[in-house]
Protein backbone atom coordinates (compact mmCIF):
# COMPACT_ATOMS: atom_id res chain seq x y z
CA UNK A 1 0.00 0.00 0.00
CA UNK A 2 1.33 3.41 -0.92
CA UNK A 3 1.87 5.99 1.77
CA UNK A 4 -0.76 8.58 2.40
CA UNK A 5 1.46 11.18 0.77
CA UNK A 6 1.80 9.06 -2.36
CA UNK A 7 -1.93 8.50 -2.55
CA UNK A 8 -2.53 12.24 -2.28
CA UNK A 9 0.00 12.95 -4.99
CA UNK A 10 -1.70 10.41 -7.19
CA UNK A 11 -4.92 12.41 -6.93
CA UNK A 12 -3.11 15.23 -8.70
CA UNK A 13 -1.13 13.07 -11.11
CA UNK A 14 -4.25 11.27 -12.27
CA UNK A 15 -5.96 14.49 -13.28
CA UNK A 16 -6.61 14.64 -16.99
CA UNK A 17 -7.35 17.34 -19.46
CA UNK A 18 -11.02 16.51 -19.00
CA UNK A 19 -10.72 18.44 -15.77
CA UNK A 20 -9.69 21.63 -17.53
CA UNK A 21 -10.70 24.15 -20.13
CA UNK A 22 -9.15 24.13 -23.56
CA UNK A 23 -6.11 26.32 -23.96
CA UNK A 24 -7.90 28.30 -26.65
CA UNK A 25 -10.62 29.25 -24.18
CA UNK A 26 -8.03 30.45 -21.69
CA UNK A 27 -6.14 32.41 -24.31
CA UNK A 28 -9.34 34.00 -25.50
CA UNK A 29 -9.92 35.06 -21.93
CA UNK A 30 -6.38 36.43 -21.78
CA UNK A 31 -6.99 38.39 -24.95
CA UNK A 32 -10.07 39.92 -23.33
CA UNK A 33 -7.91 40.92 -20.38
CA UNK A 34 -5.43 42.49 -22.75
CA UNK A 35 -8.18 44.33 -24.50
CA UNK A 36 -9.52 45.57 -21.20
CA UNK A 37 -6.04 46.77 -20.35
CA UNK A 38 -6.00 48.57 -23.66
CA UNK A 39 -9.33 50.17 -23.10
CA UNK A 40 -10.03 50.80 -19.47
CA UNK A 41 -6.82 49.63 -17.84
CA UNK A 42 -7.20 47.24 -15.00
CA UNK A 43 -8.67 49.49 -12.45
CA UNK A 44 -11.44 51.34 -14.18
CA UNK A 45 -14.38 50.03 -12.22
CA UNK A 46 -17.21 48.35 -13.95
CA UNK A 47 -19.80 50.05 -11.83
CA UNK A 48 -18.59 53.54 -12.25
CA UNK A 49 -21.51 55.77 -12.61
CA UNK A 50 -22.72 58.65 -14.60
CA UNK A 51 -23.57 62.11 -14.56
CA UNK A 52 -20.49 63.99 -15.54
CA UNK A 53 -21.65 65.93 -18.50
CA UNK A 54 -19.16 64.97 -21.10
CA UNK A 55 -20.33 67.58 -23.49
CA UNK A 56 -18.18 70.56 -22.83
CA UNK A 57 -15.29 68.70 -21.33
CA UNK A 58 -13.31 69.34 -24.43
CA UNK A 59 -12.86 72.96 -25.14
CA UNK A 60 -11.06 73.36 -28.39
CA UNK A 61 -9.29 76.62 -28.72
CA UNK A 62 -10.81 78.71 -31.43
CA UNK A 63 -9.03 78.18 -34.68
CA UNK A 64 -7.00 75.22 -33.43
CA UNK A 65 -6.72 72.39 -35.91
CA UNK A 66 -5.26 68.89 -35.66
CA UNK A 67 -1.62 68.94 -36.52
CA UNK A 68 0.70 66.43 -38.02
CA UNK A 69 2.39 63.57 -36.31
CA UNK A 70 5.66 65.48 -36.64
CA UNK A 71 4.28 68.25 -34.48
CA UNK A 72 2.80 65.71 -32.07
CA UNK A 73 6.21 64.09 -31.84
CA UNK A 74 7.84 67.40 -31.08
CA UNK A 75 5.20 68.07 -28.42
CA UNK A 76 5.87 64.69 -26.79
CA UNK A 77 9.60 65.33 -26.74
CA UNK A 78 9.01 68.75 -25.21
CA UNK A 79 6.73 67.51 -22.44
CA UNK A 80 9.13 64.64 -21.91
CA UNK A 81 11.89 67.12 -21.20
CA UNK A 82 9.59 68.85 -18.72
CA UNK A 83 8.67 65.56 -17.05
CA UNK A 84 12.34 64.65 -16.83
CA UNK A 85 13.07 67.87 -14.97
CA UNK A 86 10.60 67.11 -12.19
CA UNK A 87 11.64 65.70 -8.83
CA UNK A 88 11.32 62.00 -8.12
CA UNK A 89 9.41 62.53 -4.84
CA UNK A 90 11.69 60.02 -3.16
CA UNK A 91 10.06 57.24 -5.14
CA UNK A 92 13.22 55.15 -5.41
CA UNK A 93 12.92 54.03 -1.80
CA UNK A 94 9.37 55.05 -0.91
CA UNK A 95 7.10 52.57 0.79
CA UNK A 96 3.95 53.29 -1.20
CA UNK A 97 3.00 55.06 -4.39
CA UNK A 98 -0.41 56.68 -4.03
CA UNK A 99 -2.58 57.54 -7.02
CA UNK A 100 -6.03 59.06 -6.73
CA UNK A 101 -8.16 58.95 -9.84
CA UNK A 102 -11.61 60.00 -10.86
CA UNK A 103 -13.02 57.49 -13.28
CA UNK A 104 -15.99 58.00 -15.53
CA UNK A 105 -17.44 55.50 -17.89
CA UNK A 106 -19.76 56.77 -20.56
CA UNK A 107 -22.65 58.62 -19.04
CA UNK A 108 -22.32 56.89 -15.71
CA UNK A 109 -21.57 58.93 -12.59
CA UNK A 110 -17.93 59.51 -11.80
CA UNK A 111 -16.29 57.78 -8.92
CA UNK A 112 -13.02 57.91 -7.06
CA UNK A 113 -10.44 55.18 -7.08
CA UNK A 114 -7.45 55.22 -4.75
CA UNK A 115 -4.46 52.95 -4.97
CA UNK A 116 -1.54 52.55 -2.61
CA UNK A 117 0.99 50.53 -4.57
CA UNK A 118 3.35 48.81 -2.16
CA UNK A 119 7.05 48.83 -2.84
CA UNK A 120 8.04 46.19 -0.31
CA UNK A 121 4.72 44.77 0.83
CA UNK A 122 1.12 44.49 -0.25
CA UNK A 123 -0.67 47.64 -1.25
CA UNK A 124 -4.35 48.37 -1.52
CA UNK A 125 -6.81 49.46 -4.16
CA UNK A 126 -9.98 51.11 -2.90
CA UNK A 127 -12.80 51.54 -5.34
CA UNK A 128 -16.38 50.63 -6.03
CA UNK A 129 -16.70 46.96 -6.76
CA UNK A 130 -20.05 45.49 -7.79
CA UNK A 131 -20.82 44.81 -4.16
CA UNK A 132 -19.87 48.23 -2.97
CA UNK A 133 -16.94 50.44 -2.04
CA UNK A 134 -14.18 48.56 -0.34
CA UNK A 135 -10.46 47.82 -0.43
CA UNK A 136 -8.64 44.92 -1.97
CA UNK A 137 -5.01 44.02 -1.34
CA UNK A 138 -2.61 44.18 -4.27
CA UNK A 139 0.78 42.60 -4.53
CA UNK A 140 4.01 44.60 -4.50
CA UNK A 141 5.28 42.59 -7.42
CA UNK A 142 3.90 44.88 -10.03
CA UNK A 143 4.22 48.63 -9.91
CA UNK A 144 0.91 49.27 -11.58
CA UNK A 145 2.33 47.55 -14.63
CA UNK A 146 3.85 44.18 -15.34
CA UNK A 147 7.29 45.22 -14.13
CA UNK A 148 8.11 45.58 -10.48
CA UNK A 149 8.85 48.86 -8.79
CA UNK A 150 12.58 48.16 -8.66
CA UNK A 151 12.64 46.87 -12.22
CA UNK A 152 11.02 50.12 -13.27
CA UNK A 153 13.91 52.02 -11.78
CA UNK A 154 16.39 49.83 -13.63
CA UNK A 155 14.91 50.30 -17.09
CA UNK A 156 17.15 52.12 -19.56
CA UNK A 157 16.68 55.86 -19.70
CA UNK A 158 18.63 56.31 -22.90
CA UNK A 159 15.87 56.69 -25.52
CA UNK A 160 17.33 54.31 -28.12
CA UNK A 161 17.89 51.61 -25.52
CA UNK A 162 14.43 52.10 -24.08
CA UNK A 163 12.91 52.00 -27.56
CA UNK A 164 14.59 48.64 -28.12
CA UNK A 165 13.31 47.40 -24.79
CA UNK A 166 9.75 48.53 -25.54
CA UNK A 167 10.01 46.99 -29.00
CA UNK A 168 11.12 43.67 -27.57
CA UNK A 169 8.64 43.78 -24.71
CA UNK A 170 5.69 44.43 -26.97
CA UNK A 171 6.56 41.24 -28.85
CA UNK A 172 3.82 40.07 -31.16
CA UNK A 173 0.99 41.00 -28.85
CA UNK A 174 -1.74 43.45 -29.73
CA UNK A 175 -3.32 44.16 -33.08
CA UNK A 176 -0.14 45.65 -34.49
CA UNK A 177 3.33 46.55 -33.33
CA UNK A 178 2.79 50.30 -33.05
CA UNK A 179 -0.41 49.93 -31.05
CA UNK A 180 1.18 47.53 -28.61
CA UNK A 181 4.25 49.74 -28.19
CA UNK A 182 1.95 52.69 -27.55
CA UNK A 183 0.17 50.62 -24.93
CA UNK A 184 3.40 49.58 -23.23
CA UNK A 185 4.68 53.16 -23.07
CA UNK A 186 1.53 54.60 -21.55
CA UNK A 187 1.08 51.71 -19.15
CA UNK A 188 4.46 52.65 -17.75
CA UNK A 189 3.74 56.36 -17.72
CA UNK A 190 0.23 56.49 -16.34
CA UNK A 191 0.25 55.30 -12.77
CA UNK A 192 3.68 53.94 -12.03
CA UNK A 193 6.36 55.40 -9.74
CA UNK A 194 8.69 55.73 -12.73
CA UNK A 195 11.69 58.00 -12.19
CA UNK A 196 11.73 61.31 -14.08
CA UNK A 197 14.51 60.21 -16.41
CA UNK A 198 12.48 57.18 -17.43
CA UNK A 199 9.37 59.28 -17.96
CA UNK A 200 11.36 61.53 -20.26
CA UNK A 201 12.65 58.57 -22.21
CA UNK A 202 9.16 57.05 -22.41
CA UNK A 203 7.82 60.26 -23.92
CA UNK A 204 10.68 60.10 -26.39
CA UNK A 205 9.68 56.57 -27.37
CA UNK A 206 6.06 57.68 -27.69
CA UNK A 207 7.24 60.43 -30.02
CA UNK A 208 8.62 57.80 -32.41
CA UNK A 209 5.32 55.93 -32.70
CA UNK A 210 3.43 56.96 -35.83
CA UNK A 211 -0.11 58.16 -36.31
CA UNK A 212 -0.27 60.36 -33.24
CA UNK A 213 -1.85 63.76 -33.51
CA UNK A 214 -2.50 66.76 -31.34
CA UNK A 215 -6.17 67.56 -31.29
CA UNK A 216 -6.20 70.71 -29.25
CA UNK A 217 -5.98 72.55 -26.01
CA UNK A 218 -8.65 71.13 -23.75
CA UNK A 219 -9.75 71.01 -20.15
CA UNK A 220 -10.06 67.73 -18.38
CA UNK A 221 -13.00 66.55 -16.28
CA UNK A 222 -11.66 68.58 -13.37
CA UNK A 223 -11.32 71.72 -15.45
CA UNK A 224 -7.54 71.65 -15.73
CA UNK A 225 -6.01 72.90 -18.96
CA UNK A 226 -3.91 70.56 -21.03
CA UNK A 227 -2.97 69.49 -24.52
CA UNK A 228 -4.76 66.50 -25.95
CA UNK A 229 -2.97 63.96 -28.10
CA UNK A 230 -4.64 60.96 -29.61
CA UNK A 231 -3.94 57.83 -31.53
CA UNK A 232 -6.48 55.62 -33.26
CA UNK A 233 -6.30 51.87 -32.83
CA UNK A 234 -8.49 49.04 -34.12
CA UNK A 235 -10.82 49.36 -31.14
CA UNK A 236 -11.23 53.10 -31.04
CA UNK A 237 -9.22 56.09 -29.98
CA UNK A 238 -6.69 56.33 -27.20
CA UNK A 239 -6.05 59.88 -26.02
CA UNK A 240 -4.23 61.67 -23.23
CA UNK A 241 -4.47 65.16 -21.84
CA UNK A 242 -1.02 66.31 -20.83
CA UNK A 243 -0.08 69.26 -18.69
CA UNK A 244 2.18 71.35 -20.96
CA UNK A 245 3.80 72.94 -17.91
CA UNK A 246 5.25 69.86 -16.27
CA UNK A 247 4.53 66.93 -18.57
CA UNK A 248 2.13 65.26 -16.13
CA UNK A 249 -0.68 63.13 -17.50
CA UNK A 250 -3.90 64.78 -16.45
CA UNK A 251 -6.38 62.45 -18.05
CA UNK A 252 -6.66 59.28 -20.07
CA UNK A 253 -9.54 59.16 -22.58
CA UNK A 254 -10.65 56.08 -24.43
CA UNK A 255 -13.38 56.09 -27.00
CA UNK A 256 -14.59 52.72 -28.20
CA UNK A 257 -15.72 52.06 -31.72
CA UNK A 258 -18.69 50.13 -30.42
CA UNK A 259 -20.31 53.32 -29.19
CA UNK A 260 -20.19 52.31 -25.57
CA UNK A 261 -19.07 55.74 -24.65
CA UNK A 262 -16.00 57.58 -23.54
CA UNK A 263 -13.98 56.21 -20.64
CA UNK A 264 -12.07 58.74 -18.60
CA UNK A 265 -9.45 58.33 -15.94
CA UNK A 266 -8.67 61.73 -14.51
CA UNK A 267 -5.58 61.76 -12.32
CA UNK A 268 -6.09 63.82 -9.22
CA UNK A 269 -2.97 63.05 -7.24
CA UNK A 270 0.23 61.02 -7.40
CA UNK A 271 2.62 60.97 -4.50
CA UNK A 272 4.75 58.79 -2.27
CA UNK A 273 3.44 57.92 1.19
CA UNK A 274 4.75 56.00 4.16
CA UNK A 275 1.63 54.08 5.05
CA UNK A 276 -1.85 53.14 4.01
CA UNK A 277 -4.45 55.11 5.95
CA UNK A 278 -6.67 53.15 8.29
CA UNK A 279 -9.85 53.81 6.33
CA UNK A 280 -8.37 52.07 3.29
CA UNK A 281 -7.15 48.93 4.99
CA UNK A 282 -9.06 45.85 3.85
CA UNK A 283 -9.56 44.93 7.49
CA UNK A 284 -11.67 48.07 7.84
CA UNK A 285 -13.97 47.30 4.95
CA UNK A 286 -17.56 48.04 5.84
CA UNK A 287 -19.77 45.18 6.92
CA UNK A 288 -21.04 43.35 3.89
CA UNK A 289 -24.63 44.34 4.56
CA UNK A 290 -23.61 47.96 4.20
CA UNK A 291 -21.50 47.52 1.12
CA UNK A 292 -24.08 47.50 -1.57
CA UNK A 293 -24.16 51.03 -2.77
CA UNK A 294 -25.20 50.47 -6.32
CA UNK A 295 -28.67 51.51 -7.29
CA UNK A 296 -30.77 49.80 -9.91
CA UNK A 297 -30.27 52.81 -12.14
CA UNK A 298 -26.51 52.57 -11.77
CA UNK A 299 -26.54 48.89 -12.55
CA UNK A 300 -28.59 49.53 -15.66
CA UNK A 301 -26.17 52.24 -16.63
CA UNK A 302 -23.31 49.84 -16.29
CA UNK A 303 -25.13 47.19 -18.26
CA UNK A 304 -25.72 49.69 -21.01
CA UNK A 305 -22.12 50.81 -21.02
CA UNK A 306 -20.46 47.47 -20.53
CA UNK A 307 -18.08 46.52 -23.30
CA UNK A 308 -17.04 43.06 -22.25
CA UNK A 309 -18.41 40.06 -20.48
CA UNK A 310 -15.46 40.07 -18.12
CA UNK A 311 -16.10 40.13 -14.42
CA UNK A 312 -15.33 43.31 -12.58
CA UNK A 313 -11.67 44.18 -12.69
CA UNK A 314 -9.41 43.25 -9.86
CA UNK A 315 -5.84 43.76 -8.90
CA UNK A 316 -3.01 42.74 -11.14
CA UNK A 317 -2.04 39.15 -10.56
CA UNK A 318 0.63 38.63 -8.05
CA UNK A 319 2.86 36.01 -6.60
CA UNK A 320 2.67 37.46 -3.12
CA UNK B 1 -3.12 28.05 -36.70
CA UNK B 2 -4.60 27.89 -33.28
CA UNK B 3 -5.15 30.87 -31.07
CA UNK B 4 -2.32 29.59 -28.96
CA UNK B 5 0.04 30.11 -31.82
CA UNK B 6 -1.03 33.66 -32.26
CA UNK B 7 0.61 35.09 -29.19
CA UNK B 8 3.00 34.37 -26.39
CA UNK B 9 4.63 31.54 -28.27
CA UNK B 10 8.26 31.96 -27.56
CA UNK B 11 10.93 30.38 -29.61
CA UNK B 12 14.57 29.88 -28.88
CA UNK B 13 14.29 27.41 -26.03
CA UNK B 14 11.90 29.29 -23.80
CA UNK B 15 8.76 27.61 -22.56
CA UNK B 16 5.73 27.59 -24.76
CA UNK B 17 2.56 28.66 -23.01
CA UNK B 18 0.43 25.99 -24.63
CA UNK B 19 2.77 23.20 -23.59
CA UNK B 20 3.07 24.58 -20.08
CA UNK B 21 -0.69 24.93 -19.81
CA UNK B 22 -1.25 21.36 -20.96
CA UNK B 23 1.22 20.13 -18.38
CA UNK B 24 -0.01 22.19 -15.46
CA UNK B 25 -3.71 22.82 -15.91
CA UNK B 26 -5.26 19.41 -15.17
CA UNK B 27 -3.45 18.97 -11.89
CA UNK B 28 -4.06 22.55 -10.89
CA UNK B 29 -7.77 22.31 -11.63
CA UNK B 30 -8.07 19.33 -9.32
CA UNK B 31 -5.85 20.85 -6.63
CA UNK B 32 -7.74 24.12 -6.45
CA UNK B 33 -11.04 22.29 -6.39
CA UNK B 34 -9.74 20.31 -3.45
CA UNK B 35 -8.46 23.46 -1.79
CA UNK B 36 -11.72 25.39 -1.94
CA UNK B 37 -14.34 22.69 -2.60
CA UNK B 38 -16.64 24.90 -4.63
CA UNK B 39 -16.12 23.69 -8.19
CA UNK B 40 -17.58 26.71 -9.90
CA UNK B 41 -15.52 29.09 -7.83
CA UNK B 42 -12.35 27.03 -8.27
CA UNK B 43 -12.72 26.64 -12.02
CA UNK B 44 -13.38 30.33 -12.49
CA UNK B 45 -10.32 31.23 -10.44
CA UNK B 46 -8.08 28.76 -12.26
CA UNK B 47 -9.26 29.95 -15.64
CA UNK B 48 -8.59 33.56 -14.70
CA UNK B 49 -5.17 32.70 -13.30
CA UNK B 50 -4.07 30.98 -16.50
CA UNK B 51 -5.49 33.80 -18.61
CA UNK B 52 -3.33 36.20 -16.62
CA UNK B 53 -0.36 33.89 -16.98
CA UNK B 54 -0.86 34.01 -20.73
CA UNK B 55 -1.17 37.79 -20.63
CA UNK B 56 2.06 38.16 -18.64
CA UNK B 57 3.78 35.15 -20.16
CA UNK B 58 6.97 36.92 -21.10
CA UNK B 59 7.53 37.61 -17.45
CA UNK B 60 5.93 34.53 -15.95
CA UNK B 61 7.94 32.07 -18.01
CA UNK B 62 11.16 33.43 -16.55
CA UNK B 63 10.02 33.29 -12.95
CA UNK B 64 11.67 30.85 -10.61
CA UNK B 65 8.36 29.06 -10.27
CA UNK B 66 5.66 29.82 -12.82
CA UNK B 67 3.62 27.09 -11.12
CA UNK B 68 3.83 28.82 -7.76
CA UNK B 69 2.85 32.10 -9.34
CA UNK B 70 -0.23 30.75 -11.07
CA UNK B 71 -1.37 28.92 -7.93
CA UNK B 72 -1.00 32.14 -5.98
CA UNK B 73 -3.00 34.07 -8.54
CA UNK B 74 -5.68 31.39 -8.54
CA UNK B 75 -6.09 31.50 -4.77
CA UNK B 76 -6.10 35.30 -4.84
CA UNK B 77 -8.83 35.02 -7.43
CA UNK B 78 -10.78 32.65 -5.22
CA UNK B 79 -10.85 35.30 -2.51
CA UNK B 80 -11.68 38.07 -4.96
CA UNK B 81 -14.48 36.15 -6.65
CA UNK B 82 -15.86 35.01 -3.32
CA UNK B 83 -15.99 38.61 -2.20
CA UNK B 84 -17.46 39.83 -5.44
CA UNK B 85 -20.14 37.22 -5.49
CA UNK B 86 -20.71 37.68 -1.77
CA UNK B 87 -19.73 34.14 -0.99
CA UNK B 88 -18.24 33.54 2.39
CA UNK B 89 -15.19 31.49 1.60
CA UNK B 90 -14.97 29.75 4.94
CA UNK B 91 -18.68 29.06 4.92
CA UNK B 92 -18.29 27.47 1.53
CA UNK B 93 -15.44 25.40 2.75
CA UNK B 94 -17.39 24.29 5.78
CA UNK B 95 -20.55 23.32 3.95
CA UNK B 96 -21.47 19.68 4.18
CA UNK B 97 -19.71 17.61 1.58
CA UNK B 98 -22.81 16.59 -0.27
CA UNK B 99 -23.70 20.20 -0.99
CA UNK B 100 -20.37 21.19 -2.42
CA UNK B 101 -18.66 18.29 -4.07
CA UNK B 102 -21.32 16.04 -5.37
CA UNK B 103 -20.33 16.11 -9.02
CA UNK B 104 -16.68 15.25 -8.81
CA UNK B 105 -15.88 12.00 -10.56
CA UNK B 106 -13.79 10.94 -7.58
CA UNK B 107 -16.53 11.69 -5.13
CA UNK B 108 -16.79 8.13 -3.98
CA UNK B 109 -13.14 7.87 -3.28
CA UNK B 110 -12.45 7.62 0.40
CA UNK B 111 -9.40 9.77 0.18
CA UNK B 112 -11.26 12.60 -1.50
CA UNK B 113 -13.93 12.39 1.13
CA UNK B 114 -11.35 12.51 3.85
CA UNK B 115 -9.67 15.52 2.28
CA UNK B 116 -12.97 17.31 2.15
CA UNK B 117 -13.46 16.77 5.85
CA UNK B 118 -10.31 18.70 6.70
CA UNK B 119 -10.39 22.22 8.08
CA UNK B 120 -9.96 24.87 5.36
CA UNK B 121 -6.31 25.72 6.05
CA UNK B 122 -5.33 22.07 6.40
CA UNK B 123 -7.14 21.20 3.20
CA UNK B 124 -5.41 23.98 1.29
CA UNK B 125 -2.04 22.88 2.59
CA UNK B 126 -2.71 19.28 1.58
CA UNK B 127 -3.99 20.38 -1.83
CA UNK B 128 -0.93 22.49 -2.54
CA UNK B 129 1.73 20.25 -1.01
CA UNK B 130 0.58 16.87 -2.28
CA UNK B 131 -2.14 17.16 -4.90
CA UNK B 132 -0.33 20.03 -6.62
CA UNK B 133 3.00 18.55 -5.51
CA UNK B 134 4.54 21.92 -4.68
CA UNK B 135 7.56 22.20 -2.38
CA UNK B 136 6.83 23.12 1.20
CA UNK B 137 8.55 26.48 0.84
CA UNK B 138 6.30 27.41 -2.06
CA UNK B 139 3.23 26.33 -0.16
CA UNK B 140 4.32 28.68 2.61
CA UNK B 141 4.74 31.54 0.15
CA UNK B 142 1.42 30.88 -1.53
CA UNK B 143 -0.51 30.60 1.71
CA UNK B 144 1.32 33.53 3.25
CA UNK B 145 2.37 31.59 6.33
CA UNK B 146 5.70 30.48 7.77
CA UNK B 147 7.28 27.30 6.51
CA UNK B 148 7.20 25.86 10.00
CA UNK B 149 3.48 26.54 10.15
CA UNK B 150 3.04 24.67 6.88
CA UNK B 151 4.94 21.69 8.24
CA UNK B 152 2.88 21.68 11.42
CA UNK B 153 -0.35 22.08 9.47
CA UNK B 154 0.57 19.22 7.17
CA UNK B 155 1.50 17.02 10.10
CA UNK B 156 -1.87 17.59 11.75
CA UNK B 157 -3.67 17.23 8.43
CA UNK B 158 -2.04 13.87 7.67
CA UNK B 159 -2.99 12.66 11.12
CA UNK B 160 -6.56 13.82 10.65
CA UNK B 161 -6.70 12.21 7.23
CA UNK B 162 -5.48 8.89 8.57
CA UNK B 163 -8.07 8.99 11.33
CA UNK B 164 -10.77 9.99 8.90
CA UNK B 165 -9.86 7.21 6.48
CA UNK B 166 -9.99 4.69 9.29
CA UNK B 167 -13.37 5.99 10.32
CA UNK B 168 -14.69 5.88 6.77
CA UNK B 169 -13.47 2.34 6.30
CA UNK B 170 -15.06 1.31 9.58
CA UNK B 171 -18.34 2.96 8.54
CA UNK B 172 -18.48 1.48 5.08
CA UNK B 173 -17.04 -1.94 5.71
CA UNK B 174 -18.49 -3.18 8.97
Amino acid sequence: MNSLEDRLRELGRSATSEDSQSVDAVITRGQRLRRRRMTTRVFVPSIAAAAVALVGIFVPVLGFHPVSTTEASQFLITVGNLAGAQGDMGARTAKYWYVKTQTTRGNCPSQIREIWQGHYRNGVVRQNFPDGLHSEPISPDHAGTWVTWDELWQLPTEPDELYSWVFDTSGTAGPDKDTEMWTVVWDLLRESPAPPALRQALYDVAARIPDVSITGEVTDALGRAGTRIERANPWGTDAYVIDPVNGAILESQRQHNDSTGLNLATYIMRKTVDKIPAYALPSNNPPRDNQVTVTKEELQCIADQSTTADPAPSAIPSPS
Amino acid sequence: MSIAGDNQQVSGGAMDFTDWYAAEMPRMAVAIRAAVLDHELADEAVSEAFARAWLHWRKVEHMDSPRGWVYTVALNQVRTIARRTKRDLDAIADLPTAMTYDEHPSDTDELWRAVRRLAPQARRAIALRYIADLPEAEVADIMGIARGTVAATLHRARKALAESLTELQRTECP
